[in-house]
């Protein structure tokens, strides 16, 4: 896929995420697409190419939300140094491997968001409306995770072949 | 004595540490309002409002002419009369009290009306532990960061950034926000902060204060921010312990902050935009 190709697809998710999500109650605690993207980055991209990629996905994240600017930055950064060991460790064609990792770096993002709202002087209140809906959020993000991860790697490769053509 | 391996994961950790104490000292003394962030509202928010414009055009379109044609129309002309009934309400009460309050003070005069702007939400932030929302207005239209956000059901929050076109909103149920309230029967004094589940806490509200569940709850204008009389929600919970100077009192806000599309930006000061 074509470097700005997959600018566009960032682009897509955040918009989908923070527009899509919000316009339809249904889909308010579905699959975190960010967190499947930055995975699939991680697992199937060039090393450099995924850290330019999650940066950038980083840095529009943090402008449109309200906490820290540079925490969806360092999460994503981070997430994407960590994945490294595991590419060449884990069998990747594993549903269960894959959702061991998405489980890793949602719990990870959430962390990170938790000291993130420290550093903020918030005052941290654990409803059971967001735990809630963090709860949904991570079971949906497992169950189709691995799916939507090989769907993206499988658009990838077909159109790298189609530009080879 | 450490291996290779021990030593890269130590690295590792160090940084992550290291990043941690950058963000800590960020948030003290790094203002919110950079120009990379408002570079990423840039290049988002204005794709965000094609969408979210699409999607209210599309919903808008099935509900006025597939669903329900004339029961629609009425319910909305019915939603916008009752909404201008709820604020009319709302003034009359305050200008009751405050006459009763005021009545030496034979050459009150009428309040200008709020001088505020419309703005379209076209995005909410993506994150479950932050509550904002993002504005199709920003600082070419006159808003400016601190610029109390509200609708005629009652208070939104506040806008936290503003970049040419857009802003953003931190609303009131985010734990960060805070508002000087009243009590709107007893005249009560607190500070509205969010809370958990969509609802707000009226804090330092005195033991020896009268609360009782449902007063309403209104900005008191002392904050600078809010003008004085805005509703804010209903006292929903009151916890008295039996320690300590202060009650918990928990308030259900009155605006549905999922169902919000359209706000209020009052660009005027509390002081030129005082409710009566």
């Amino acid at each position: 896929m074509n470097p700005m190709v997959r600018i566009g697809l960032i682009l897509f998710l955040v918009i989908f995420q923070t527009t899509i999500y919000y316009a339809i109650p249904a889909l308010n605690h579905f699959v975190d697409l960010l967190i499947i993207f930055v995975i699939y980055a991680g697992l199937y991209l060039p090393f450099l190419e995924s850290i330019v990629l999650v940066l950038v996905l980083g840095a529009l994240m943090d402008s449109i939300t309200g906490g820290l600017f540079g925490l969806y930055l360092s999460i994503y950064f981070w997430i994407i140094v960590g994945l490294r060991p595991f590419v060449m460790l884990l069998n990747l064609k594993n549903a269960h491997t894959l959702r061991l990792l998405l489980a890793i770096a949602i719990g990870f993002e959430n962390l990170m968001l938790f000291i993130g709202s420290v550093a903020l002087k918030q005052e941290i209140v654990f409803s059971s409306e967001s735990i809630l809906g963090m709860v949904y959020q991570l079971l949906w993000t497992l169950a189709l995770g691995p799916f939507l991860i090989r769907l993206l790697n499988a658009v990838d490769r077909q159109l790298v072949h189609e530009q080879s053509k | 004595m450490f291996s290779k391996k021990m030593m890269v994961i130590a690295g590792v950790l160090g940084f992550v540490v290291v990043n941690i104490i950058v963000l800590f000292i960020s948030a003290r003394y790094v203002s919110s309002s950079s120009a990379s962030r408002h570079m990423g509202m840039g290049i988002v928010s204005p794709l965000q409002k094609a969408v979210t414009v699409s999607i209210l055009s599309l919903r808008s379109m099935w509900t006025h002419y597939f669903f329900l044609v004339s029961t629609e129309k009425e319910n909305d002309s019915l939603k916008i009369k009752l909404a201008k009934n709820i604020y009319d309400d709302n003034q009359c009460k305050e200008t009751e009290l405050s006459n009763d309050r005021l009545r030496k003070l034979l050459d009150f005069k009428n309040a200008s009306k709020l001088h505020s702007l419309s703005a379209g939400v076209i995005g909410k932030d993506p994150s479950q532990w932050y509550k904002t929302l993002i504005i199709d207005k920003g600082v070419s239209e006159g808003i400016t960061k601190g610029l109390p956000v509200v609708v005629p059901e009652g208070v939104v929050g506040q806008v936290i950034d503003a970049s040419d076109h857009y802003a953003k909103v931190l609303l009131i149920i985010d734990s960060n926000s805070a508002v000087d309230a009243l009590v709107q029967q007893t005249r009560a004094h607190g500070i509205i902060k969010g809370h958990s589940e969509g609802r707000c806490l009226l804090n330092y509200v005195s033991r020896k204060e009268t609360v009782n569940i449902g007063d309403a709850v209104v900005s008191s204008g002392l904050d600078g921010v809010f003008a004085k009389g805005l509703l804010i929600g209903k006292v929903t919970d009151i916890i008295r312990n039996k320690s300590g100077i202060f009650q918990d009192i928990e308030v259900s806000p009155f605006v549905d902050f999922d169902k919000i599309e359209e706000v209020l930006v009052v660009l005027s000061p509390p002081a030129q935009s005082r409710y009566r």
